[in-house]
């Protein structure tokens, strides 16, 4: 009875939640089963049941077997072939769920090794996930994993037995709910029996009934009676101490127990008890994954609760991502959940987008990031809110194939109501909120007001005078409607602007620059005028190279952008050569070397795109000079070399937007050196 | 002074020589101490790591070698999937002297077997233990080579360092930055894996290596992130790919991975 060939001799489903403890694996008995192992699965099983007394409505069972017999996907496997032919009984209600603990376990010396596996899901198998319907379309999310690899525990000496055995014996049965009624003690397993019987055999504990603190259990043997539990902060079983994974089990059942009714706020805040007192345990009783699960388990929690619940959940989705920011699922959980929380006014539309394509470099088969991607496209492409060409998006999405077949992405999250997976509403997105500026001045990243912003040399623009208007004001968008809106830009950086590209968030590939030939000294305005009321995006080209986006600013009636020091670190380093390079496609950078010794030199572009002598370090004899033809016009990072020392000279962001010649001495090489690094340009002739 | 100047550039031009005949093993007294066979290697299927016999140096802690190996073994064995092969070479008595004992032909072999990583090491304390990981397939491309130096705090016997090496998981990092390029050159078609494997690589070794790493360890992020973007490229211009990469807009790949 009981065996992991046939689970279902134990297993009914009646309860919420079923735990199963499988024997763990000891690499000593190889592929027979072990005294050590099953000992370890029975303390695993009485002590969660202990743990689980307070919650109700679960069954904890122990299966017996030979590893290959009890390897966890395959029992979980006939588990799922067991739920999906025998239907519930009518009375049961909510998902069923099962925890499986499993793992390995190592005699070494006078220590025991034990490494936990929990895998555990809804019945039939079924991902943890929440859907997010946000203006018409489904977003979708799922918990990092299921399938948690625990940390290493080591047990010293006989400690198992030393708690195992007291706890049975203090798990007194009651033939009523009443202290003064018969009493005898719940017939545990934890290897007391003949080893025979105990490897061969599973058995189980079933809570049937919860009545204030008294729980109806019944074990395998069929004899019923009542236990009261303990109550506060004590009631979790000492066997915890040394498994502390059963706190992340008890959360687990907690979890599913609450699921099956969400409005039971005692039961939930079992769950939520168990859940917080897995993350309270010290940093190295567990992995960084499985407090990321912990975490993303209680989020969930709290987001079918109420959405005023919201916020809370996404800053717990937000702790799980950062702990895990391998784990795609966890970042997409974490992104969907933000959207559904702040509709698109953290994250723009733009960003979120932005922000799955990334994730999805991480999982490119994540079937709910590809239909995360296609529902913000979607939603972006119905309202034209974004600069992101959405029509050639979804037709990328479209043309993908998981495993050779087709997503059919309007149907990917559709109503599954065997799955009980929560969908929730999200915040409506209210696009004119979000695009529209404050009424008057926006500085980007300045603190000063608009009077003063005023108050400098501005010139004026019109853009009907710098490119082709009808062009510009034929956009079918429904963001660039009308002419008639002004920007004025205040340039009160310390670098001039060159350029000022401009494009309506509709249509991106219109790109003009507003300045012209014209430059934005530092210190000076320039206002554009007669631009289409609507969204656009700019691009702000400094003479250092330096490049800083304005995206989906609202232009209507009169705008004013300050543009401050402040706000450049943020910007992205660009390669100046696309924009300008005095004319010249290419340029020639020599280097003599008029040092006392051998060096060499790499040259490569801040961001690292282009790299001289293909990434190579280049030798300069002394009294020589090195020629790199063929070089796009930009600003380098030059690193120089000592050929005999660990001497090493790193020159940041020097131009060479013409031919030059940079000379290296004794005495400046020997200053860099010293420094180890510098912003000071090469001497050049 | 030109005389001087011309000895240096010979002494100069000599070293370097001398530097690259050792380095790639050309010339045999260097690579003379062969490295005794790991004799599973070949006859076990999958992607393969071997764990060589670590060196104690503090007598100690020698008597509790066997349970350091045994136990750094049960661990990466608990953290593999089956599609893995750990191997202990250690009862083979396999230990490297260091990097000269790896020849280009050996790595190449290897490599081949799909074999991924090999580890070795010296414990000298419980507070310095070096370990040395060879990446296998990484290399053609990139320095194979990398060497950590753990100072774990409050370890007091033979038995903690036992402990603390069987929670390590910075191996696996290697592991999975390894397989993705093996897999890429072996298995067509098999970008998807390969993203994966060097993100979460990635990840694990950016947490280990901690705000400051070394040029080595910086140097293997970075070939790390440029072999998962050239990865992410491919996939884009593969005619035959449809997976999920495909569909990353061009822009998108030049932001993250500033390619041109």
């Amino acid at each position: 009875m009981g065996s992991c060939a046939q689970p279902g001799s134990l297993i009914d489903f009646e309860q919420g939640v079923t735990v199963i403890t499988l024997p763990f694996v000891d690499p000593a008995t190889q592929s027979a089963t072990s005294v050590l192992g099953t000992q370890v699965a029975a303390a695993f099983q009485l002590g969660t049941f202990a743990s689980l007394l307070k919650q109700g409505n679960t069954k904890v069972v122990r299966l017996a077997g030979t590893p290959s017999d009890c390897n966890p996907e395959s029992v979980l496997a006939k588990l799922d072939q067991i739920t999906k032919t025998k239907p519930l009984d009518s009375g049961s209600t909510g998902p069923r769920a099962v925890v499986l603990v499993s793992g390995r376990v190592m005699r070494l010396q006078d220590n025991v090794y034990i490494q936990t596996r929990l895998m555990f899901t809804k019945m039939p198998i079924h991902p943890e996930e929440i859907r997010i319907e946000i203006d018409g379309q489904r977003l979708a999310g799922q918990i990092a994993k299921q399938d948690l690899q625990m940390p290493l525990r080591r047990i010293a000496g006989d400690a198992l037995a030393s708690v195992s055995v007291p706890l049975s014996a203090g798990l007194q049965v009651h033939a009523t709910p009443n202290e003064g009624s018969e009493v005898w003690v719940l017939p545990v397993n934890v290897g007391g029996q003949q080893e025979e019987s105990f490897l061969r055999s599973g058995s189980s504990y079933t809570i049937l009934e919860s009545r204030d603190e008294w729980r109806l259990v019944s074990s395998s043997s069929r004899k019923q009676g009542w236990i009261k539990y303990e109550t506060g902060d004590a009631s979790d079983p000492p066997i915890t101490d040394l498994l502390p994974e059963m706190y992340l089990i008890s959360g687990i059942a907690g979890y599913f127990s609450c699921l099956r009714d969400p409005d039971d706020l005692q039961q939930c805040a079992l769950g939520f008890q168990a859940l917080n007192a897995y993350r309270s345990l010290p940093a190295g009783s567990k992995s960084p994954i499985a407090e990321a699960v912990d975490l993303e388990l209680d989020a969930l929690l709290w987001l079918v609760q109420s959405p005023k619940f919201y916020e809370h959940a996404v800053s717990l989705l937000q702790q799980a991502s950062d702990l895990i920011p391998y784990d795609a699922d966890a970042q997409n959980l974490r992104l969907i959940g933000d959207v559904s929380l702040n509709g698109f006014s953290r994250l723009s539309i733009n960003q979120a987008i932005r922000g799955l394509y990334t994730i999805l470099g991480y999982a490119p088969s994540n079937i709910r990031i590809l239909g995360n991607l296609w529902s913000l496209n979607s939603i972006a492409h119905a309202h034209s809110v974004t600069t992101v060409d959405t029509a050639a998006n979804l037709a990328a999405l479209e043309a993908v194939r998981i495993e050779g077949r087709q997503l059919h992405y309007n149907n990917l999250f559709s109503d599954d109501s065997s799955s009980n997976t929560p969908t929730l509403q999200g915040q409506p997105p209210i696009y004119d909120q979000i695009w529209m500026p404050p009424a008057n001045t926006v500085h980007a990243g300045g603190t000063s007001n608009a009077s003063d912003a005023k108050s400098s040399d501005a010139s004026t623009v019109h853009t009907g005078g710098t490119s082709n208007a009808s062009d510009a004001k034929s956009s079918d968008a429904s963001d660039a409607k009308s002419s008639g809106g002004s920007i004025t830009f205040h340039n009160v950086t310390r670098v001039s602007i060159d350029h000022i590209y401009a494009s309506s968030a509709a249509q991106e590939s219109r790109v003009k620059d507003l300045l012209g030939k014209r430059v934005l000294s530092s210190g000076t305005s320039v206002t554009v005028r007669d631009l289409n009321v609507g969204l656009h995006d700019f691009r702000v080209g400094f003479r250092d190279g330096r490049v800083c986006e304005l995206e989906r600013i609202y232009v209507g009636g009169d705008v004013d952008w300050k543009l401050t020091e402040e706000w450049r670190p943020a910007c992205v380093e660009a390669d100046r050569s696309r924009d300008r390079g005095n004319g010249k496609s290419q340029v020639t950078i020599k280097i003599n070397n008029e040092t006392w010794d051998i060096v060499t030199v790499s040259i490569a572009s801040p961001e690292g795109s282009v790299k001289l002598a293909g990434g190579k370090a280049v030798e300069v004899d002394m009294h020589s000079t090195a020629t790199f033809t063929d070089v796009r016009p930009g600003t380098y990072n030059v690193e120089i070399k000592d050929r005999f020392s660990d001497g090493k000279c790193d020159v940041s962001k020097v131009d060479a937007y013409d031919n030059v010649q940079w000379v290296l001495t004794n005495e400046w090489l020997l200053d860099c050196m010293k420094k180890g690094t510098t912003e000071q340009p090469l001497p050049t002739r | 002074m030109r005389n001087n100047d011309a000895a240096r550039v010979f002494a100069a031009s000599a070293l370097k020589a001398l530097l690259t005949l050792i380095r790639f093993c050309l010339i045999p007294l260097s690579c003379s101490a062969q490295l005794i066979p790991c004799q599973p290697v070949t006859s076990v299927t999958g992607y393969k790591i071997l764990l060589d016999e670590l060196r104690l140096h503090d007598k100690n802690l020698a008597s509790q070698k066997e349970a350091i190996m045994d136990l750094l073994f049960f661990n990466m064995e608990n953290q593999l999937s089956p599609s893995w092969a750990p191997i202990r070479c250690d009862q083979d008595h396999r230990s490297p002297a260091g990097e000269q004992s790896f020849d280009t032909n050996t790595i190449t072999r290897l490599a081949e077997r799909d074999v991924i990583l090999e580890i070795w090491g010296d414990i000298n304390s419980t507070s310095d233990i070096l370990l040395n990981y060879v990446l296998y397939p990484v290399a053609p491309v990139a320095n194979p080579f990398i060497r950590r130096r753990y100072s774990p705090a409050d370890l007091k016997s033979g038995i903690d360092v036992a402990d603390w090496l069987g929670r390590l998981d910075e191996w696996k990092g290697y592991a999975l930055l390894a397989r993705a390029v093996r897999k890429e050159k072996k298995t067509a078609l098999s970008f998807d894996d390969t993203v994966a494997d060097l993100q979460e690589a990635s990840s694990l070794l950016k947490a280990r290596y901690g705000p400051s790493p070394t040029r080595p360890e910086s140097a293997l992020l970075r070939f790390a992130e440029r072999t998962r973007c050239q990865t992410i490229d491919a996939a884009r211009q593969n005619p035959h790919y449809t997976g999920g990469l495909k569909a990353i807009p061009r822009e998108q790949l030049m932001r993250e991975c500033k390619i041109d």
